[in-house]
């Protein structure tokens, strides 16, 4: 790495790569841009140790990944809150009780609601299948290059990917009935 | 669902491009947090300062009990001895 090689540039190399992550993984932009700048700043902050790693890229990645999946948490935690204010007749704040439209600009009219399906019942999963399912088929990385980002043996994330695919299957068969 | 479909349905999503402004928002936060942190600092030093000040004057704040009631007897001993004490009684006995 070398030592001119500025947090600009940094950002220059890796932005539409987190970009598209997080408008894949959260379906709105206005969510994608914020967690695009959390996780910039979160590498500006960390700067020192990232010089230090053989793959910026990895690292990145991998914080991008995590960002994305806390903000996930965070929404499902505000829904389940509004449902049990509903439950106590409290009555929960309208906009947290409706589904989100998808609000990503790479997906075309048509496929909306087909490709929603799919990204909603994704985030359904638990978070290492959820992540390993985004970066096979999203990202088309490697089975390498998930081990490394999600710190998990070759063998893990084929059995990880395996099980994502299965449980998606049925959550989408679910959805259809 | 079979996964060829799956996967057909997910490739039809496009990368975009990062919107042009994202760098300069980024550039602000950053601004933003070395403010925050210069007077987190401030007001850290302050917070010692006090609480030290206060250590150093526990005295002032939180007086022992036992001296000023042992002193109080003291001067009512004196003062009970030189029949010094209020009273109403014409004659003392």
């Amino acid at each position: 790495m070398p030592e001119e090689y500025t947090f600009k540039d940094m950002y220059d190399d890796h932005s539409k790569m987190v970009y598209n992550l997080c408008l894949n993984y959260l379906h709105s932009e206005a969510d994608a841009e914020e967690a695009t700048q959390d996780v910039f700043l979160k590498v500006y902050q960390q700067q020192d140790r990232f010089r230090k790693q053989a793959s910026p890229k990895t690292w990145i990645y991998r914080i991008a990944v995590n960002q994305c999946l806390d903000r996930i948490k965070a929404q499902k935690r505000k829904k389940r809150f509004a449902f049990l204010q509903s439950l106590t007749g409290r009555g929960p704040n309208e906009e947290d009780m409706e589904i989100p439209t998808l609000s990503h600009p790479g997906i075309e009219l048509e496929d909306k609601e087909a490709v929603g399906r799919i990204l909603r019942a994704m985030n359904e999963l638990p978070e290492k299948q959820n992540a390993a399912l985004h970066m096979k088929v999203m990202d088309q990385l490697s089975q390498k290059e998930i081990s490394a980002i999600l710190q998990l043996s070759e063998k893990a994330v084929e059995s990880l990917l395996s099980r994502a695919k299965s449980n998606l299957k049925k959550k989408l068969s679910e959805g259809k009935g | 669902m079979k996964e060829e479909e799956l996967i057909t349905t997910l490739d039809r999503i496009k990368k975009v491009e990062v919107p042009p402004f994202l760098y300069t928002r980024i550039q602000t936060r950053i601004q933003e947090l070395a403010t925050q942190k210069y007077s987190m600092r401030q007001v850290l030093v302050f917070a010692v300062s006090i609480s030290l000040l206060i250590a150093l004057n526990a005295t002032v704040f939180f007086p022992k009990s036992g001296s000023s009631a042992q002193g109080n007897s003291e001067i009512e001993t004196v003062a009970d001895g030189l029949r010094l004490t209020p009273s109403n009684q014409l004659y003392g006995e």
